[in-house]
């Protein structure tokens, strides 16, 4: 008898489920189509080719995003399976597949533009608890500061955050999201870079407590990190929490130059209906670009932003309080690095300087011991030993004034272009272009920036003389890394490098001696004071013989860059150069260039003098 | 006699259960499985390294399903305690000094996993700070593997008395 019931209420069951899925499917094709067209619907399934209905115009290959089969999708067809889908009464041993659960931005969207009333809302234990919709009430877009440790992090990184009560003062324990390359243990640099540019590897969201990435950017790889908290109100912030469930471990394609980590936090922003920021139209995504467009963003007839927080990286915090003692201790400092056993003469100090040389010198080894594996265990040893006497005195935090630098957004656009007149000596008068992707040099450095250092990629300069035009350069990259903060304590020296690879003139006078070059100079510089820094490089290079000189050369330079007022820079650098193949030639060059930056309205603009051996230049540039 | 059956076998799980709760409620610091020791935490899971081989572009989930799925029961090994474990083991040397120094974000993430609120934290920061200059200040401190460190001070939070005023034990 039971079993008799059980198969007439299955039977009824099917027979009902089959009327409802009916009576919803009989929305009009019409209907469907407007909806499948609709921009939100083509951005919910990542529908962003050209034509709009091709299988490889869908950002996604995972079939498991999909509830239409992969090989026939269509934005019309994926739009009915997920209405089907939601309809329709099934049995699913884990709830948390139920499409609903899977795709819960789909649902509350769809529940807007078609009557699903009579479908009952599916109840998803596990996306409620990532979600945490109790207790979390924001979210942040996270902005790591550039890597040159590593080349796919030069320009910063970005992650989002989803913000427990802000009353609790804690956000280790957040939950942040990440969108990053798959890339194999152990794989070569070469391959790295070219897999990285053709997409040869696989992105995905993935997800982690928030203090991963605390101890992964501000401990190891010693990059600041600026949360920039935004204004959603309580249904967008719904909405766009759970369209990011719906992402997680979803495989794209990873592009480093443009569908990158920065590329697709943006696509999520441009989910939400009045968020109102620029289109990406260029060839590469930035970070820092899409930062200072979600800052400047309007939301609502109000900022987007509504908070921004600066959290230091362990070498930022050294130097800031480093930098706030006075002589003496610092002096002391010096005195105990060189020695960690006279920890013990602290004791002629009052607490309030125990208490920030100890900080000081706990920043100093963390940061050190991050750096330097060669002497880890000794570094360590000295660490023990400040940490032990840190516990002897009594409970309190060193007292250090918390500066700020200015923050990212702040900062110029990335790409540069510049008009230049020129005065040569041998070629007499002419016009330079330059154009310049990304990023700064020795002048232009600003926030999330290395301070007169250099990361430059792609840079072309065209100059006309005599009613030629030719190519005066053409980078492929050049980086000036530099420690315009260092304290000159052991093994925090004044260590510098350069490294370049492209094509450029052999000098200023010549014509059609444009040539591959490959220079790499280390170094040290030595900052005098906040305004001043001299540097101090040998290296060599390989380039093309011109000349009859040879094709190497070595060199050593000097340079210096000085910041008259926030306007005003300079820069000079002298260097002599000696070819090895040829005893007889050795050349003496120098440059000098003053910048002076304005802003007028949203644009950013600088002019420039320059000297160099045989000419002067006077250039106009802007920053877009 | 069913209904009897089912009568008598609810009033069974009711005293358990009332027993159970009474058991949570009444444990002392410390009673509880330790992660380290009884959930695999370190063993099965983590290396005794920092961070520096740990690329940001490398995807990496650090929820505590590996964990639990590493050795032992759910029922032993999931909640506030293997949550606090792991924390500790991932942030240990930030979490020692802002001991010595009195506060710090680590610190208070760590007590608000245990659900403590600030008197109770500075309580148990006062109580646990001694124990721990003592063993930073030996001789073998260095030599010990992180796994090691972490667990004392994980067992020095988890038997201090202040803990049974958290929310969570």
């Amino acid at each position: 008898m039971q079993f008799f019931l059980r198969f007439i209420a299955t039977i009824l069951f099917f027979f009902s489920s089959c009327v409802l899925s009916e009576t919803l499917l009989n929305i009009s094709d019409e209907k469907l189509n407007i909806l499948s067209k609709s921009e939100k619907w083509q951005k919910l399934i990542k529908l962003e080719g050209i034509n709009f209905q091709e299988k490889d115009d869908f950002a996604i290959h995972s079939q498991r995003f999909y509830l239409s089969r992969s090989e026939n999708i269509t934005a019309k067809s994926e739009l009915s399976a997920t209405l089907s889908s939601f309809i329709k009464t099934q049995y699913y041993s884990d709830i948390n597949d139920h499409p609903q659960c899977r795709f819960p931005a789909r649902f509350i969207w769809l529940k807007t533009k078609v009557d699903i009333s009579d479908v009952k809302p599916v109840t998803c234990p596990n996306f409620q608890k990532w979600a945490k919709f109790s207790a979390t009430k924001s979210l942040s877009l996270v902005f790591a500061t550039g890597y040159l440790g590593n080349p796919a992090s030069y320009y910063g990184h970005t992650l989002i955050k989803l913000n427990l009560d802000e009353n609790s003062g804690v956000s280790l324990l957040d939950t942040s999201i990440n969108f990053g390359a798959e890339v194999p243990d152990n794989e070569d640099p070469l391959s790295y870079m070219i897999k990285g540019v053709i997409g040869g590897y696989d992105g995905s969201f993935t997800y982690s407590k928030y203090y991963y990435h605390t101890q992964n950017y501000l401990e190891n790889e010693l990059r600041d990190l600026w949360e920039y908290e935004l204004n959603l109100d309580d249904e967008d912030y719904l909405f766009l929490v759970a369209h990011m469930w719906e992402l997680i471990e979803q495989k794209y394609t990873y592009y480093f130059l443009d569908e990158n980590c920065v590329f697709r936090m943006y696509e999520l922003f441009s989910l939400i209906d009045g968020i109102e920021m620029p289109t990406l139209n260029s060839l590469w995504v930035i970070p820092q670009e899409v930062i200072r467009a979600i800052s400047n963003a309007q939301y609502k007839q109000k900022q987007l932003v509504k908070k921004t927080t600066y959290i230091p990286s362990r070498q930022a915090k050294f130097y800031d309080k480093y930098w706030q003692l006075n002589y003496k201790e610092q002096q002391y400092i010096a005195y105990i690095v060189n020695m960690p056993a006279r920890i013990v003469e602290l004791a002629s100090f009052d607490i309030t300087s125990k208490q920030k040389i100890l900080s000081v010198l706990v920043d100093y080894y963390q940061y050190l011991i991050a750096i330097d594996e060669g002497n880890k265990k000794r570094l360590k040893q000295a660490y023990n030993s400040v940490l032990s006497y840190r516990f002897q005195i009594p409970i309190g935090k060193a007292d250090f004034k918390h500066n700020e630098p200015n923050s990212p957004d702040t900062a110029r656009p990335s790409s540069y272009s510049q008009l230049s007149f020129a005065h040569n000596d041998v070629l007499g008068n002419g016009v330079i272009f330059k154009l310049r992707p990304a990023y700064y040099d020795q002048l232009d450095a600003e926030t999330g920036h290395v301070k007169n250092g250099a990361l430059k990629m792609a840079e072309l300069e065209l100059d006309y003389f005599s009613s030629s035009l030719s190519l005066r350069s053409f980078s492929l990259f050049e980086v000036i890394s530099v420690k315009d903060r260092a304290s000159g304590l052991p093994y925090d020296s004044y260590d510098s490098w350069k490294l370049y690879l492209g094509l450029k003139k052999q000098n200023a006078i010549c014509t059609d001696c444009t040539d591959l070059t490959f220079e790499a100079q280390k170094g040290w510089t030595i900052p005098i004071d906040s305004k001043t820094m001299f540097g101090f490089y040998i290296g060599g290079a390989f380039i093309e013989n011109h000349e009859n000189r040879g094709r190497a050369y070595t060199k050593g330079s000097i340079t210096m860059n000085h910041r008259l007022t926030d306007s005003w820079n300079f820069y000079i650098n002298v260097e002599m150069r000696k070819y090895l193949e040829n005893e007889y030639t050795s050349i003496f060059n120098y440059q000098a260039q003053m910048r002076y930056k304005l802003q007028l309205n949203k644009d950013y603009l600088d002019f420039r003098v320059s000297a160099r051996k045989d000419e002067i230049t006077l250039g106009l540039g802007y920053y877009w | 006699m069913n209904k009897l059956k089912v009568f008598v076998s609810s009033i069974a799980i009711a005293v358990c259960a009332s027993s159970l709760n009474v058991q949570a409620a009444n444990k002392a610091p410390g009673s509880g499985p330790n992660p380290f020791s009884d959930c695999g935490i370190g063993a099965a899971l983590f290396k005794d390294t920092k961070w520096a081989a740990v690329s940001s572009n490398i995807i990496w989930d650090i929820g505590t399903t590996a964990v639990i799925s590493a050795t032992a029961s759910p029922e032993t090994c999931s909640g506030a305690n293997v949550v606090t474990a792991k924390f500790i083991i991932d942030n240990y040397d930030n979490i020692v000094e802002e001991l010595a120094e009195g506060e710090g974000n680590h610190l208070a993430s760590m007590y608000s996993v245990l659900g403590c609120v600030e008197t109770a934290q500075a309580t148990i920061t006062s109580a646990i700070r001694s124990d721990m200059a003592s063993s930073v200040s030996t001789s073998d401190y260095q030599e010990k593997s992180l796994v090691s460190k972490s667990s004392h001070l994980y067992t020095l939070v988890n038997n201090s008395a202040a803990l049974n005023n958290c929310a969570v034990i």
